[in-house]
């Protein structure tokens, strides 16, 4: 007495309980078994756990003939890194994305199609870097955005970055993800321009599309993602945008829990966009992402002669330093219930406000 | 196997006459005769038998019914660890506590061997008893776990039936799976 009576019912159990890879091995065991762990329906399962599609697509999104093929590219093209890091990698952009389907497909439409490795090595070359495990997921995933428009330099694109911004009076600010290409040029400017030395291991992985100067620099050391301030040009002054704790070593391909303050800061942008706690704002027929905290406690409400309005504060980097922060933030009222004659309509009232701890934001964006 | 006499300390516990069981239980509970592919009869308790989504279906059939309900499926061996699996499971059913569930399923469990939990499954499904068949096939599945080709072989106790060549091909097709796999 053997396997032989064990129904096929009790063995797809099995394989169900083993997962996909124990299920990929024992194909090698039996013809019997070679089968059982061929079936559609435990791949379509594993497809479903682990990357969550409900569909046979690799990561570019194309179609393929069956859930087994399917999981099976996925692990082989991305073999190179720690699996559940490349689950936490696709979640973080799946949720962006179904954040953008809904609310901003023009945004959507700008996201770069999936970087190869090929593409990433070359720009490790180009700038003399080694990119964090996790960054270099999310470009596989995405190579940053294609704004329209934006080789020509005197027309400026519309505001799609997908981590956006904010404006009052002349300064106007929307931050996009750099294509790789645009990281290697726009890096190697910067080192240029401020005199860096050739040992810098930062890169500019994000920008405001406006003429404004807003730099976000990822250093591949050690992972964590700073901003420029109001003294970059002069003094090459960074602050960072998240908080440090939370970034775990980025170059152990070992270590399933590593974190870059990249991930992490998307994941942190996607929640925000999820939670409702930055939204979209709409000005004429013109959309933007608005970094203005909507939701408590970083919005505040109060009656003022009958009329409710909300207001929140954002920390403007770019234009402060870190020797005189008080200078680094403007506040925004929005009124969203006053009739629409008097509706102020999302106009910006830009104050200058004494700083409230801008560490209670945790994240800089 | 025909005959318990072959085997007789197999089912001692479980098939003594029916008055000394009936003197060890303080109230003489219903007890029905079941009896295996081995020809070996079981005699069980009312509450246990119940468990047995079949057994339990072939009473609702024929309710007056004081027949031996023959088992054909079922061999004495295992069916007589599912019978001991089933009588914790009752007493869990009286006095719900799941940690306790989990240590008693986890120990009946540690102590069979392989072959004990295969020979167990086909049993467990045939009597539709689904706890068991979890708690069997998980165990199945923790003891396969990160385990080579071979040792799941050896497991399950079947010959390789492809051609080195075949398996050649198929160990290069799921490649991606073959890393980290423990020593045998």
């Amino acid at each position: 007495m053997g396997l032989e009576t064990v129904g096929d019912l009790a063995l797809n159990t099995i394989l169900t309980k083993l997962g996909p890879k124990e299920t990929a091995k024992v194909s090698c065991v039996s013809k019997r078994f070679k089968d059982l762990a061929s079936e559609e329906s435990l791949w379509s399962l594993f497809c479903r756990q682990d990357l969550d599609l409900s569909a046979p697509l690799d990561h570019h999104r194309n179609p393929l003939p069956s859930f087994k093929a399917t999981y099976k590219l996925w692990r082989e093209a991305f073999h190179m890194y720690p699996w559940p890091l490349v689950k936490r990698v696709k979640s973080c952009w799946d949720r962006l994305r179904s954040w953008l389907t809904t609310n901003f497909p023009e945004v959507k439409a700008t996201l770069g199609k999936g970087a190869s490795e090929g593409k990433i090595q070359e720009l490790e070359k180009k700038l003399k870097v080694k990119l964090p495990l996790p960054t270099r997921l999310l470009y596989r995933f995405h190579d940053g955005q294609n704004l329209p428009g934006q080789k020509r330099s005197s027309v400026l694109p519309g505001p799609l970055g997908l981590i956006g911004g904010y404006h009052f009076y002349n300064h106007w600010v929307n931050v996009y993800l750099l294509p790789l290409h645009e990281v290697i040029i726009k890096t190697q400017q910067l080192v240029r321009h401020l005199n860096l030395p050739s040992t810098f291991k930062y890169i500019v992985v994000a920008a405001s599309s406006s003429h404004i100067g807003k730099f976000f620099f990822l250093n591949c050391s050690d992972g964590q993602l700073y901003v420029g301030t109001q003294n970059l040009p002069t003094d090459a002054e960074m602050m960072p945008c998240v908080p440090q704790a939370l970034i775990s070593p980025v170059h152990d391909l070992n270590s399933d829990q590593q974190q870059d303050a990249m991930l992490l800061w998307l994941e942190e942008h996607g929640r925000r966009l999820h939670n409702g706690n930055i939204k979209l704002l709409s000005e004429g027929n013109i959309k933007s992402i608005s970094q203005f905290p909507e939701e408590s406690p970083l919005c505040s409400t109060a009656v003022t002669s009958g009329v409710k309005v909300r207001a929140s504060a954002v920390f403007v980097p770019e234009a402060s330093n870190l020797q005189d922060i008080s200078r680094a933030y403007v506040f925004c009222l929005f009124n969203p219930h006053v009739p629409s004659t008097r509706r102020m309509h999302h106009q910006w009232n830009a104050l200058r406000l004494l700083p409230t701890a801008h560490e209670a934001l945790g994240y800089q964006c | 196997m025909s005959s318990s006499a072959e085997n007789p300390t197999l089912t001692t516990e479980i098939t003594k006459p029916s008055t000394e069981i009936a003197t060890e239980t303080a109230q003489s509970a219903k007890k029905i005769n079941l009896k295996t592919s081995d020809d070996q009869i079981f005699e069980v308790e009312e509450s246990v038998a119940m468990e047995f989504a079949t057994v339990k279906s072939f009473f609702e059939d024929a309710p007056s019914s004081t027949d031996t309900v023959p088992l054909p499926n079922v061999p004495a061996k295992p069916f007589s660890q599912v019978i001991e699996f089933c009588k914790e499971q009752i007493k869990f059913k009286a006095n719900p506590d799941e940690t306790e569930k989990k240590k008693s399923n986890s120990e009946f469990v540690k102590e069979k061997t392989n072959e004990d939990l295969v020979e167990m499954i086909p049993v467990a499904n045939y009597l539709e008893i689904k706890d068991l068949l979890d708690v069997l096939n998980q165990a199945v599945a923790d003891r396969i776990q990160n385990r080579s080709v071979e040792y799941v072989r050896s497991f399950f106790g079947i010959d390789n039936d492809f051609t080195s060549e075949e398996e050649a091909l198929l160990r290069e097709e799921h490649a991606w799976a073959f890393e980290d796999v423990d020593e045998d």
